[in-house]
């Protein structure tokens, strides 16, 4: 299974060149998205590429997309640039990174040469505004500005709880501006036109929290963190919620419809007694207590084991799930059989994990793709824009592309 | 582009709770008809919840509102023969398909993707699930907290050893806002590849977006582990609170020093980093923080990014100048004539603020779409004593 440069494509968008300005994190992860569906993503950097993600983060971003470096601070530069946009479906950039490319990419200017030119504008915080030029990372706007990091930070804490892993907001905000790249795509191929596509890591960011905001919104007031019940509170669902095992696992209960799930639950775990008990007999009544109903299934969950409660719960009618680490993740049943996540060689006798992006198509998961290597790719792409092998050589020569 | 994107596009949606109705309902903002196939008695569960987590439910219902603006509802006993002969009409029309609804249900309702292809070959038919359509647990359902979140890894990933809690979600529906982006990009891609080739049916799973999100660390557990910081933040970070009893916290993301903490609150003091004096330079901070209410710090952080950064809640976030310069905000008036806010889809189509629309009251166009089809009010009549619309 090794990576072909010059792979067969399959998914819906076979066909459609993009190009990408891979100085924004929110552009290289979507690039990432449309060369998962199909699209030949060209992934431009600057000649001195020093200031890129650490590994993992371009392996995983990059990967499926072709590389090339070049000097979009000189004329003869921009104008392999230019001659890229002539031909390009998609161009994606945030304008605030790449300040060279600017003229050249005046929407106006682009219309009169490519009418259908798509722009995806991916940025940290929009393009308007005093701060739109700002470079913050997903962590700063998408978890902290937008609000998630707070509801996740008791009063009294000493720390702040941090996104759950790196890249969390990028893909987030990936999946957002390629999703509004394929729609402005379909309008194009209806009309001809083109048009400009923002997504922004706050926009997404609100997007993820938008029970919380809009409530805010209506309510005209903040509330606590986010909890599974009330805090302090004696009712509720006992049903919803996590509870730890004998060997200190997690398992996470999510049954909506007590009045059905307690008496089934506790006749599977051998607990009759509590179906009848008097203050969880009707639903009303388990809501009412339901931190004393908690209580006691935190006592049973503490007496079997993760691997029991898993036997168990396969019996159970309501929905629940372990709390898993990565590495667990990294070999789920289900994510290996729909090929969201694979496993390849790496050459070194040893193997590596590869995600794919979430969204499959007619049941296929995308070719493996490669991860782009400049020195290969950039010949490639400029011959297929009609340069000649002595035009390549000398465009080398000037250290114009590398 | 000189119309929404998806225009002249017709969707409709046999679902409930809020992944699917949130892909459709981006798709409607989109300029999609979106035509909402709901039960003809209780209509989508989302009508009937109470509670926003602890909250009680404004009579604003917030569920709704996120996820079904600018839809049509009509009301359908797809059960019943004669209703499921006014989807496989409706299907005739429609362009796409998207349904949360299980394997085994989806047969059983003959609104399967074989049963819906005879009646339109071209159709695009999106299936939303907990686990995705091709593994062993392709039957089984479960929600965003469960399976976005603490299955595909969120949850574990923000414990430490032997923790005492499992923490839940940032916001309500979160996994499963996250994951509509995901089936609406699949559609809307579908929809691009409809013409040319095969790409007619369109997965995503709360399993599949909750994995994609946590892709950099799952892929760093086979190779390198995530890569440590410098450490000499480590000291500082933690949360201060301000003259007003707001919080900013110092993190340790990026790569920051502690020299850049003390610049971006402006102070004049170098830090030392030997150990002992941690204390003080804690203390420091502290103190600096304490001077200064909440919005001042905004103000100045806003201008002077580092590690430093305001721990923002929700009256914050829509409150923030940045976010409303940038239209995140969309208008609309409810069913009651009240104006009302909400968040819009994270997507702006040249510049445009989206259109703001209220979410359909339940079987509001139950009528206007079957006289759409071409049935007359006889046969309305007839269908509506039945019980097989509403």
């Amino acid at each position: 299974m090794e990576p072909q440069r010059d792979r067969v494509r399959s998914g819906p968008l076979v066909g459609m060149r993009v190009i990408e300005l891979a100085d924004d994190a929110v552009v290289s992860a979507t690039g990432r998205v449309l060369a998962d569906w199909g699209a030949q993503v060209d992934s431009i950097g600057r000649v001195d590429d020093s200031c890129r993600n650490s590994r993992a983060d371009r392996q995983h971003f990059d990967r499926g997309k072709r590389g090339m470096r070049l000097d979009l601070t000189r004329d003869a530069g921009r104008a392999v640039f230019e001659r890229m946009l002539c031909v390009a479906d998609v161009i994606l950039v945030n304008p605030a990174t790449f300040p060279d490319a600017a003229e050249v990419l005046d929407v106006t200017r682009t219309r009169v040469t490519n009418p259908g030119l798509v722009y995806g504008r991916g940025t940290p915080l929009g393009v308007l505004g005093p701060r739109a030029m700002q470079a913050r990372t997903d962590s700063d706007v998408f978890w902290i500005e937008s609000g998630n990091c707070e509801s996740m930070t008791p009063e009294g804490s000493r720390e702040a709880v941090l996104m759950p892993s790196p890249g969390y907001g990028l893909a987030v905000a990936a999946l957002a501006l390629a999703g509004g790249v394929a729609a402005a795509l379909f309008s194009r191929n209806v009309d001809g036109k083109g048009s400009v596509v923002d997504v922004s890591l706050l926009s997404a960011g609100a997007w993820a929290a938008a029970i919380r905001l809009n409530l805010a919104l209506t309510i005209g007031a903040t509330f606590g963190v986010s909890s599974y019940r009330p805090s302090g509170s004696q009712s509720g669902n006992p049903l919803y919620g996590p509870y730890k095992t004998a060997d200190g696992r997690w398992i996470t209960l999510t049954m909506l419809q007590p009045g059905r799930h307690w008496p089934d639950l506790c006749a599977l775990m051998g607990r009759e007694d509590l179906i009848t008990d008097r203050r969880f007999a009707s639903v009303d009544s388990l809501l009412l207590h339901g931190g004393e109903a908690g209580d006691v299934l935190a006592v049973e969950f503490r007496s079997r084991s993760f691997a029991e409660w898993f036997e168990l719960l396969e019996k159970a009618e309501g929905t629940w799930a372990p709390v898993r680490t990565v590495d667990e993740v990294a070999g789920d049943v289900d994510l290996r059989a729909s090929e969201y996540v694979i496993e390849i060689p790496n050459g070194a006798g040893n193997s590596e994990i590869v995600v794919n992006s979430p969204v499959q198509f007619d049941g296929v998961a995308p070719a493996l793709g490669q991860i782009p290597d400049p020195r290969l790719d950039t010949p490639l792409i400029l011959k297929e824009l009609g340069y000649t092998e002595y035009e390549v050589s000398d465009l080398r020569a000037r250290d114009l592309v590398s | 582009m000189t119309q929404r994107p998806m225009s002249g596009v017709r969707v409709l949606e046999i679902a409930e709770m809020t992944f699917v109705p949130a892909a459709a309902g981006i798709l409607a903002e989109w300029g999609a008809d979106v035509i909402k196939i709901e039960h003809p008695v209780r209509g989508d569960a989302q009508r009937a919840l109470q509670h926003i987590g602890p909250h009680p439910m404004p009579e604003f219902n917030i569920y709704m509102a996120h996820a079904n603006r600018g839809k049509r509802s009509i009301g359908v006993d797809i059960a019943t023969p004669d209703g499921l002969e006014v989807v496989r009409d409706l299907v005739r029309s429609a362009d796409v398909f998207m349904t949360n609804f299980l394997p085994a249900v989806r047969q059983r309702l003959q609104i399967d993707v074989e049963d819906l292809r005879v009646v339109n070959p071209d159709l695009i038919y999106a299936r939303g699930s907990a686990f995705g359509d091709r593994g062993p647990n392709r039957e089984r359902g479960g929600y965003d907290q469960s399976i976005f979140w603490c299955m595909a890894g969120s949850a574990a990933n923000l414990m430490k050893a032997n923790a005492d809690d499992v923490p839940p979600m940032p916001a309500q529906a979160f996994g499963d806002s996250i994951s509509a982006l995901a089936l609406a990009a699949g559609v809307a891609a579908a929809l691009v590849g409809r013409t040319t080739r095969e790409s007619h049916e369109v997965d995503a799973s709360l399993l599949s977006v909750g994995a994609w999100v946590n892709a950099v660390s799952i892929v760093k557990t086979s190779r390198d582990a995530i890569p440590k910081q410098s450490g000499a933040l480590q000291a500082l970070v933690g949360n201060y609170s301000t003259s007003d009893g707001r919080r900013l916290a110092v993190v340790d993301v990026g790569l920051w020093d502690p020299e850049d903490a003390f610049h971006q609150l402006g102070i004049n003091r170098a830090f030392d980093g030997v150990q002992d004096s941690n204390r003080a330079d804690r203390d420091v901070i502290a103190t600096e923080i304490a001077r200064r209410s909440f919005s001042e710090w905004k103000v100045l952080l806003n201008k002077e990014y580092g590690p430093v950064v305001a721990l923002n809640d929700a009256l914050d976030v829509v409150q923030d100048e940045q976010f409303r310069v940038n239209h995140l905000l969309s208008s609309l008036v409810d069913a009651k004539g009240i104006a009302r806010s909400v968040i819009p889809s994270p997507v702006k189509f040249d510049e445009t603020p989206a259109a703001g629309s209220p979410p359909p009251a339940w079987t509001e166009h139950t009528f206007e779409i079957l006289r759409e089809l071409g049935r007359d009010e006889d046969e309305i009549v007839k269908l509506s004593i039945a019980g097989s619309v509403s």
